[in-house]
């Protein structure tokens, strides 16, 4: 029997006092923030007790929107429905990984979707670094060797939608078509270091936004 | 010590998004294994997708898509994920070992001075990822580059435009920033090198050399 996704409505993002997003059980809510997503709920719902009405949940709000990344990114809708099953299924089989600390539930989808995608689709291994490497730097306690906070997580979103036009379609091309810049630049009939610039300028707004904002 | 030299930020960008070519992705995984400052930059990079995710269209799914994968959940076993191998060389990042046979490798002699082995990723074309060692006091004569080149050091230290670039340091040569490198004399220096493109000498020398190491 197919579980119903749980009742906590996708979207929620304020966290208000009261919010059962906020509440995360056991010994582990000594040591989170405030959990903000109700994404970020079900997936450790997922990874405490293999909760499969918070993977229905997940499922729900997640799936309809990977596979149209995965579409975008150029697979067939056979395919992009192969690479949805199968990133679903790491991210039940590797929930216990998520840390809300180093980043949002979406960014741990996007990874482990991208990445399937690239091994699957184009065959290739995504090298990543790894949180066992002895030779692994630690964060030292500095703005910016920290991870974004949830608060500027939320204020990413209108950081984007102020970009100018130019700067967002670079970014969308990349991101959600999976251009490299080289490829933009051929498509937009651009030189290369145009479309680097236009990137860099966007990622500047973005950072210079959301550091505001955090700190306001 | 730190990093201070890193990676530019459409670089970083290409590898949160997943476009980065496998040699330019793996030398960005090496860094930022050794430089938590880019690595939290990835991740704050990968909100930036995360973000314009969440604003895909939904697209319709099998109507038994779900019913499948809580099918897969319950029938097949979950397998470990097999353990590392144990490190073979301390001054290696993961990343790197992952892409060498046993963790183990084995420089060809290419130049007095100049031991390396160019890493196979792929069968696409890519730009090619070379793991080198240059002994002590080695100069690369005055050169260009046709494309970017990523330089990681792994250990050591190379000497670039007066700037001296140690462990987990990148230095990047843009097309035409024409430059000599001298490795320091203090002992040799591992690197990680991504060229993008080829090498052009600005000497008789460096034309020599780069014909003789096929560079």
């Amino acid at each position: 029997m197919v579980p119903r996704p749980s009742s906590s409505a996708p979207g929620c993002r304020c966290a208000p006092p009261g919010c059962r997003v906020n509440e995360v059980s056991g010994a582990r809510r000594a040591s989170l923030r405030p959990v903000v997503s109700p994404a970020d709920e079900w997936l450790l719902q997922i990874a405490q007790t293999q909760n499969k009405e918070a993977f229905a949940s997940l499922f729900q709000h997640y799936a309809p929107r990977l596979k149209s990344f995965v579409m975008s990114l150029g697979a067939t809708a056979t395919v992009a429905d192969e690479v949805v099953q199968e990133s679903l299924i790491s991210v039940w089989r590797r929930a216990g990984q998520f840390d809300p600390e180093r980043g949002s539930s979406s960014a741990w989808l996007f990874s482990i979707t991208r990445n399937t995608f690239i091994s699957h689709v184009r065959k290739q291994k995504r090298h990543e670094a790894s949180p066992e490497d002895p030779t692994l730097a630690s964060h030292n306690d500095t703005p910016e060797a920290r991870a974004i906070s949830s608060q500027a997580r939320h204020n990413l979103q209108e950081a984007l939608a102020s970009l100018p036009p130019e700067q967002a379609s670079v970014l969308r091309s990349a991101y959600i078509k999976g251009q490299p810049l080289r490829v933009i630049a051929e498509q937009q009939n651009l030189p290369l270091g145009t479309v680097k610039t236009r990137a860099r300028l966007a990622l500047e707004k973005l950072r210079a936004l959301w550091n505001a904002k955090e700190s306001s | 010590m730190d990093p201070q030299h890193h990676l530019p930020a459409d670089v970083l960008m290409e590898y949160a998004a997943g476009t980065a070519a496998a040699t330019t992705s793996l030398l960005v995984a090496c860094h930022i294994t050794l430089c938590a400052l880019c690595r939290a930059e990835v991740q704050r990079l990968e909100e930036v997708g995360a973000r314009l995710l969440e604003q895909q269209p939904e697209a319709s799914l099998p109507t038994d898509a779900l019913a499948r994968l809580l099918a897969r959940i319950d029938s097949e076993p979950v397998v470990p994920s097999p353990a590392p191998a144990p490190s073979v060389d301390a001054r290696l990042p993961r990343p790197l070992q992952e892409v060498l046979p046993g963790g183990r490798f084995k420089l060809a002699r290419w130049l007095p001075g100049m031991k390396g082995i160019t890493l196979r990723l792929a069968e696409a074309p890519l730009p090619p990822a070379r793991l080198v060692l240059f002994g002590p006091n080695v100069c690369i004569p005055s050169h260009d580059h046709e494309a970017p080149e990523y330089l990681l050091v792994l250990d050591g230290e190379v000497v670039d435009s007066n700037k001296v670039y140690r462990r987990g340091d990148v230095s990047v040569s843009e097309t035409g920033h024409v430059h000599e490198q001298r490795i320091s004399q203090r002992g040799p220096c591992l690197c990680l090198i991504v060229n993008e493109g080829g090498i052009r000498p600005k000497t008789l020398w460096g034309q020599l050399l780069k014909r003789i190491a096929g560079l």
